[in-house]
């Protein structure tokens, strides 16, 4: 027989998961921010269209970040309440 | 230069010479200058809208919306800094991304804070046009809108977040279709046309806008002033409460810009809607009768800075989301509403335009560009669906990209950072409204001028709360 999870250590499992892919969200993203600024440097049509959808992902992978930074703190609200039980 | 290039310009030279000849002798009353004065003096549009009317005889749909620029964009500019407060260092990136409903099951979440405004398949847009807006979203990172419409399978296909409007046709008003969107914005109004009805003729329906609206053959498309079964306050808040119990996504209301704006909001704060979108005067349309686009509403300006003061008021702004919609076609009118307080934008004409960009030359001269992408239009076919994704993805990175400047020279890493305090405004009666800095006199110096203006009883020095994100 399986036994059930233990909520408080799947949460904090979670929370460690979203910090770390919040961190490579956030160095990705400062890659592609980069790569935006290497491309453009050459007046090349293909480069510069490379660099603009390099320049997209970047803000995605921001987004990204920002998703794990509210999801972290949803958890660090659902740890705390569970702590004050 | 050629035989036929001098031929050409022989004739000209002679034909202009005429005319001038003819316009300095002829009497005022038979000479064709007389269409200049009487142009300027009744505006060549509405001199062209007279004509239509007296050989129609019926209010002529005027795409796009109103010609007149109600809200004043360009008397606000935003304000560098440099040692008061320091640059954001080009090596920061700047948040762009932003939450629509954050209190909801599901929050819609954007990595752009510009989405597409609902404009319909068939009733305004072609299929090709809807698919390419929303493929160039779904790169982007942000949504496109159904507009008043049913569910276009390739449209949901393609876009990786849907926002579908409740609408007054019903189309899309099933559970079936509304659990499939990624946000539901219960549409009673819009900016060209207010909360009126609507009405396409049954022969302007083809077969695929037939089977998406499931409409019957001859049967027209019907848009009802007033929502099926919403007559009552209470009708309105129960059916917001069973659309986000039922679909767990975010659910908005989306009116014409008002002046009952506070009233019709609180309603909205009632029905504990996730977001509200405000579309102002400005907002364009496939086709609506001239006065309802140039003489009814309010401009989106003033709609934006009311709504957004209206939640701070209520202690809504974290909770619930504002959309600006209306008239913004440059990315500086777009940040300038999100510094007055909307969380995110809807443009319309401004990405048809983007679409269309170098393609326009497929309709000109003959036929106004829009004839590529209009669901009526004759050249459809000829939309280059790959090049009109193109065209509209850079349109919305470059957009963004002057954005992300602003925050820069503003000192902001986040564009919902930027806020009214960030503005200067250019006329005295607009930073009152806006409850914004006066770039005439310096800060330290702004009481005593308009303490002057009010002693002139020009103006009152009642504040009005400060809005922040």
């Amino acid at each position: 027989m399986v036994n059930p999870p233990n909520l408080a250590e799947t949460l904090a499992t979670f929370h460690s998961d979203l910090n770390r892919i919040q961190t490579v969200a956030g160095t990705l993203s400062q890659i592609e921010r980069q790569h935006y600024t290497d491309l453009t440097r050459y007046e090349d049509e293909k480069l510069s269209s490379i660099a603009v959808a390099e320049q997209s992902s970047a803000r995605q992978l921001g987004e990204v970040k920002q998703i794990c930074i509210a999801m972290a703190q949803k958890i660090d609200e659902i740890q705390h309440s569970m702590g004050k039980k | 230069m050629g035989i036929l290039a001098r031929l050409f310009r022989g004739v000209i030279n002679e034909v202009a010479d005429d005319a001038l000849r003819t316009m300095a002798r002829d009497q005022y009353i038979e000479n064709i200058f007389e269409m200049v004065p009487a142009a300027k003096k009744v505006n060549p549009i509405y001199l062209a809208e007279i004509m239509m009317r007296a050989k129609q005889g019926i209010p002529v749909p005027r795409p796009l919306g109103s010609h007149i620029r109600f809200s004043p964009w360009e008397k606000l500019l935003f304000n560098p800094v440099h040692l008061f407060r320091f640059p954001t260092p080009e090596t920061v990136g700047i948040n762009t991304s932003v939450r629509i409903g954050p209190k909801a099951n599901k929050p819609l979440s954007l990595s752009i804070p510009v989405m597409f405004a609902g404009m319909s398949f068939g009733g305004a847009l072609s299929k090709s046009a809807k698919i390419a807006l929303a493929r160039a979203a779904t790169m982007a990172g942000t949504a496109t809108n159904t507009g008043e419409a049913g569910l276009l399978e390739e449209e949901r296909e393609a876009a990786q977040l849907l926002i579908g409007q409740y609408n007054r046709g019903g189309w899309l008003n099933t559970p079936e279709k509304y659990k499939r969107l990624d946000a539901i914005e219960i549409q009673l109004g819009q900016g060209a046309q207010g909360s009126s009805n609507q009405r396409t003729a049954a022969k302007n329906i083809g077969e695929d806008y037939r089977e998406v609206f499931e409409l019957t053959g001859g049967q027209d498309a019907v848009i009802h002033s007033r929502l099926e079964g919403v007559n009552t306050k209470e009708d309105f808040i129960n059916l917001v409460r069973e659309l986000k119990k039922e679909a767990g996504v975010p659910v908005g209301l989306k009116i014409a810009a008002t002046h009952y704006l506070e009233k019709e909001m609180e309603i909205a704060l009632e029905a504990e809607c996730d977001f509200i979108t405000v579309d102002g005067a400005e907002g364009g349309t496939h086709g609506g009768a001239p006065t309802l686009e140039d003489d009814v509403g309010l401009p989106t300006m003033f709609a934006v800075n009311r709504a957004a003061q209206f939640l701070v008021k209520k202690g809504a702004n974290r909770d619930v989301s504002l959309i600006a919609t209306g008239g913004l076609v440059t990315p500086g009118y777009m940040l300038k509403a999100m510094a007055l307080g909307a969380d995110a934008v809807y443009i319309g004409t401004a990405a048809i335009m983007a679409m269309l960009s170098d393609q326009s030359t497929k309709a000109l001269p003959f036929e106004p560009p829009t004839d590529l992408v209009v669901y009526t239009g004759k050249r459809t076919g000829l939309l280059d669906i790959d090049q009109a994704v193109q065209n509209v993805f850079y349109f919305l990175n470059a957009c963004v990209h002057e954005m992300e400047m602003v925050a820069v020279t503003t000192g902001k890493v986040s564009l919902t950072d930027i806020d009214r305090n960030d503005l200067v405004a250019l006329d005295p009666f607009l930073a009152k409204a806006l409850n914004i800095g006066l770039g005439y006199v310096s800060p330290e110096n702004q009481e005593m001028f308009f303490n002057g203006l009010e002693h002139m009883d020009i103006v009152r020095t009642e504040q009005a709360p400060v809005v922040t994100h």
